[in-house]
């Protein structure tokens, strides 16, 4: 395609609302690690990897994106074997082994198995696509989405890995589940970390559990994989005997659908017992639930989301100007320069700056779709679509984390935050929304 | 538009259910710029007031450790209240800190380097302090409490620490706390922090999540200039779990006492449920020195004496045991019926085998002459073990080695057990390349050659043959009780396996081990008014002087302790460790006496159990 070609159909707004988040988040990175006229070095690796994201964005622009649909799986596949290889050669940084280390360079694959995991699942959604609103079409997008999230939490990282699941859930929406299914899928996920979320929870407000039988009786079953097995059997007992009762009555009753819910109380008990007992340690569910209420880890996250909220309140409408956030230049928040950037940006240049970047990123989520409606083919559209989640829900969780509405996760604003492997990936990410924009038209 | 598939129903559903997700983005949006404009519009003043004024910081304060009692409710380990020097950077100029770094380092007396370091770390946290000390001296805490307002930045705050009631008093079992680090950090992430004091050996690493407690602190509103304004939140820090040793503290004493300096291991076991009642090895250390702050000079000698102290003789080193193996070799030959009790071999002092004929040796030059079992278990006649081990063959020996627990962990809860080695004809093709030669049996029957095993194998070993077969797992800890003499758990014996004797071997047995105490090389050992069975060994080895082993277990009848004793290159098992034995015995005899009779172990196990 000549170049002239390529200029015509290229999609500004998305691409100058990208490099206005790039930039801007290298200047408040600059302001958030700064201490005294030293640049650290960590600045100017972000600007490096600035650099390596523009070539490799570039070659995503240029290559025609229909070759993903032929090595869409051979990539994940080999994203999944990095996943498994870093668990056993990784380099442990804060507690997950997450990172390649080679000499100076290094790079996280987590955030390199985004991209081929909705290549998968786009390639898979295309072929199916008639087949969506059956059952067992759910199968394989189940093991597509299941594998990357457990070796993820196998480093451990919990936010990388359940991040995948928003995503993976609004693209069989738009690729045509039953609303059905969608819904169960979400029941069982509340099942699955409500409970043990709740618990802890209740565990620091007893007065709420001393009064309540159910409550208790639910916490005493999913404090031990013995009790919960014997409550799952009760379960089971009393949904048969509904069973059985219901067709003696003759109410008709689809068999399907009580599989289903069988299945979801069932599957849920069992999952959030596992949840409660392996998967989540104490920290990790205070961390979660700190959110609603600082006081559950007052010396811990609770105290992050504290100084974050008044970073951000102080900030004002204005801002306190550039490198003049006390709370910033102080150094209250660690981690401010990956998870908590957002803070200083809204201490320093106040609403209208943060308000700034939430537009750009709404910007390039609404063109993110706007692409995927409007694409030649359907790989196109369900590929545009799955990015676009990808940074519609970093977005959420991110900047709701920041601003003490979401549970604290530790996932990167991506494109904003510092972390070369997350900039890249974005940056190629945004790469292939423009390649499939500019070959919209192409027959 | 879809070009190639013109499926108008689909592609409208895809447009549908697109327009939807818009619909989330916008509704997300919307929440997002609420929830900003709440904070920063509505909210502003307040948190605009939080920020100028004050600032919070965070004063993390250690949980004390959990008390360690033996078995009887005395105390080994506790926690008394210190003081500790913390250090916050916040808002202060480079000048002060160097100030404050150079009042330090004279009052404490120790080099700048470690203070600068520590509080460069800090610097990236400046809501929270710097520990630049712990434990530090009443005397040196006053002088910091008078220098306090030119020292900007520092604060005294009181703290527990741990310590050991005794000097050297069961150092092995109890370990050493020291400072976190990298590798501990990473394997504990999320439980421990940089910063943390958590244990480094013994039991004191094995059960550090029980002992540890819950950390507490406090948040603190500070003024621009570092001054405390008002506490916002507190959390009390918990105290850790208190955990009950099997250990007796007066057989351990004994025990200590009658091992002296020399190196080497004393274990007493239950052999009715293998409870550890007391572990001895020998170099030891004083497990307070590491509490104790500056005092690294003195833990270099320990990190680099050849003596080892730090060294769990007891399982972390493997020996060669010498004739005290011809246990379980008899054991073996009878159980196969290779051997009657009847059997008589005739000892000239020397034996030779294989096509080459090497000469095998006695331990007695001149010959033991004609021996039946009971004399040549007595006489410890090697050349009798030599064709009882050559008509059980090195399969039979591994075989029962196995599963009386050689070669293999025992499993008992201290950290680091060396599994000892068990050779088999396999093993040396593989491993040495050469095929298994008659004469390596000869050695394997007499405990020599590639035989290792850990003193606590041993002593293990003597436990399940004695018990009639029942190999248990030794354990340490009996019960970990929480908050307000709460029982969280208690560990009960675990039996490994169940291995078949028959009564008339076993009998046999006990017999002969009791003639050897009676008349045989254990004499040494021998007391009127108990009766006890025993063994001695005496292991060579490439390293210098020989390793001497004994080990015995009384009432012969219906055992309630086995005793285990091995001094490294300690000479011989008859004439130098069967009388360390024999000062056990004699003081465990006098605890019996004390008890009117009763059963010693039994009694005091369960007169304070209450706690």
């Amino acid at each position: 395609m000549a170049f002239k070609n390529i200029a015509r159909k290229f999609d500004y707004v998305l691409f100058f609302s990208m490099v206005m988040v790039i930039v801007l988040g290298i200047l408040f990175i600059f302001s958030a690690i700064h201490r005294g006229k030293i640049v650290s070095p960590i600045w100017t690796k972000q600007l490096i990897a600035v650099g390596l994201g523009f070539g490799l964005m570039i070659i995503a622009m240029g290559v025609n994106y229909q070759i993903f649909r032929q090595y869409g799986y051979s990539l994940y596949f080999f994203s999944l074997i990095l996943l498994l290889l870093v668990l056993f050669f990784g380099k442990t940084v804060r507690g997950a082994q997450s990172w390649f280390s080679f000499g100076n360079f290094s790079f996280q694959p987590s955030e390199f198995s985004k991209i081929p995991f909705i290549f998968a699942l786009a390639i898979y959604l295309e072929k199916n696509h008639r087949q969506m609103y059956r059952f067992k079409s759910l199968f394989i997008p189940f093991l597509i989405v299941f594998l990357p999230i457990l070796l993820i939490l196998g480093q451990p990282d919990f936010g990388s890995a359940m991040v995948l699941v928003p995503i993976w859930m609004v693209m069989l929406f738009i690729g045509g589940t039953k609303y059905l299914y969608l819904l169960s899928f979400l029941l069982y996920g509340v099942i699955t970390f409500g409970i043990p979320l709740l618990i802890t929870y209740l565990s620091f407000h007893q007065d709420i559990l001393i009064n309540s039988v159910v409550l208790k009786f639910i916490s005493m079953a999913t404090s031990h994989w013995l009790q919960g097995i014997i409550f799952i059997l009760v379960i089971l007992v009393i949904l048969s005997v509904i069973f059985y009762l219901l067709i003696d009555l003759k109410f008709a009753i689809n068999f399907n659908n009580f599989m289903i819910t069988s299945f979801l109380v069932i599957g849920g008990c069992v999952s959030s017992c596992l949840v409660q007992n392996f998967l989540l340690k104490g920290y990790q569910k205070k961390r979660l639930l700190a959110f609603l209420d600082p006081q559950i880890d007052p010396l811990g996250s609770g105290y992050h989301i504290i100084q974050s909220k008044i970073a951000i309140g102080s900030g004002g409408f204005l801002g306190k100007g550039f490198l003049n956030g006390t709370q910033t230049q102080l150094g209250f928040l660690p981690e401010q320069h990956t998870d908590f950037i957002v803070s200083v940006v809204a201490e320093e240049w106040g609403f209208l700056g943060a308000g700034l970047v939430f537009f750009l990123f709404f910007i390039i989520i609404w063109r993110g779709l706007k692409i995927a409606v409007e694409a030649r083919d359907k790989f196109g559209s369900f590929l545009a679509a799955g990015i676009s989640c990808m940074f519609l829900f970093y977005a959420i969780i991110n900047i709701g984390m920041v601003m003490g509405i979401m549970p604290i996760t530790g996932l990167p604003l991506p494109l904003f935050s510092y972390g070369g492997s997350a900039l890249v990936s974005a940056m190629v990410a945004i790469g292939l929304l423009l390649n499939i924009h500019s070959r919209r038209y192409t027959y | 538009m879809w070009q190639i598939e013109s499926n108008r129903f689909e592609y409208q559903r895809f447009k549908n259910r697109a327009f939807l997700v818009k619909f989330f983005l916008v509704f997300v949006f919307f929440v997002l710029y609420l929830r900003l404009f709440q904070l920063q519009i509505i909210n502003k003043r307040y948190f605009k007031k939080i920020s100028k004024n004050n600032c919070i910081q965070i004063l993390f304060q250690q949980a004390p450790r959990g008390a360690i009692l033996d078995r009887n409710g005395v105390v080994l380990a506790d926690s008394r209240s210190a003081f500790s020097l913390l250090f916050s950077p916040f808002n202060l100029s480079d000048d002060d800190i160097t100030k404050s770094v150079n009042k330090i380092s004279d009052i404490l007396d120790r080099d700048k380097e470690y203070f600068i370091r520590k509080i460069s770390f800090q610097k990236r946290y400046p809501f929270t302090y710097a520990r630049l000390m712990e434990n530090i001296e009443r005397k040196k805490m006053f002088q910091f409490a008078e220098e306090k307002p030119n020292i900007p930045g520092i604060t005294i705050q009181t703290e527990t620490v741990r310590y050991y009631l005794r000097k050297n008093f069961a150092s092995h079992i109890l370990g050493y706390i020291g400072e976190i680090n990298a590798d501990e950090l990473r394997d504990r992430g999320g439980e421990c922090k940089q910063g943390n004091v958590v244990g480094k050996i013994g039991i004191e690493k094995i059960y550090d999540s029980e002992l540890r407690g819950i950390e507490g602190g406090k948040q603190i509103e500070v003024n621009a200039v570092g001054r405390e304004l008002r506490v916002l939140r507190e959390i009390k820090p918990v105290k850790g779990h208190t955990l009950i040793l099997t250990i007796d503290k007066k057989l351990q004493e004994l025990s200590e006492d009658a091992l002296g300096d020399s190196p080497g291991v004393i274990i007493i076991l239950d052999p009715r449920n293998s409870e550890v009642l007391s572990l001895v090895s020998k170099p030891d250390f004083d497990s307070n020195i590491f509490t104790v702050p500056l005092a690294s000079k003195k833990w270099n000698h320990f990190f680099t004496s050849l003596a080892y102290p730090l060294l769990n003789r007891a399982i972390q080193a493997q020996y060669a045991p010498g004739s005290v193996f011809k246990i379980l070799v008899t054991l073996a030959a009878l159980e196969e019926e290779k051997i009657n009790l009847n059997d008589t071999f005739f000892c000239k002092g020397f034996l030779t085998c294989g096509r080459e004929e090497r000469v095998f040796r006695c331990w007695k030059r001149e010959g033991h002459g004609k021996q039946n079992l009971i004399q040549a278990m007595a006489n410890s006649c090697d050349i009798y073990f030599y064709n009882m081990g050559l008509s059980l063959g090195v399969r039979n020996i591994s075989k029962y080695a196995k599963e009386f627990g050689l070669g293999e962990k025992t499993g008992i809860d201290l950290p680091s057990e060396k599994r000892g080695l068990v050779p088999s004809s396999e093993w040396k093709r593989k491993k040495i390349g050469d095929p298994w030669f008659d004469g390596d049996t000869l050695n394997l029957s007499i405990g020599q050659g590639y035989l290792l095993a850990t003193p606590l194998q041993i002593a293990n070993m003597v436990c399940a043959v004695v018990n009639g077969g029942k190999l248990y797992r030794p354990y340490i800890v009996k019960k970990i009780i929480g908050d307000k003499n709460h029982l969280i758990k208690e560990i009960k014996p675990y039996k490994i396996r169940d291995i078949k004797i028959s009564e008339s071997t076993l009998n046999i047995l006990k017999k002969s081990l009791k003639s050897t105490v009676e008349k045989g090389t254990g004499r040494a050992a021998y007391l009127k008014n108990l009766s006890i069975g025993g063994k001695t060994g005496t292991a060579e080895n490439p390293h210098g002087e020989n390793h001497a082993w004994f080990v015995c277990f009384t009432p012969v009848e219906d055992p309630q302790i086995v005793i285990c004793v091995f001094l490294e290159h300690g000479g011989s098992g008859g004439s130098d460790a069967a009388p360390v034995a024999r000062k056990v015995l004699e003081g465990y005899a006098q605890f019996l006496n004390e008890h009117k009779g009763n059963e010693y172990i039994l009694k005091t196990g369960k007169e304070k159990n209450g706690l």
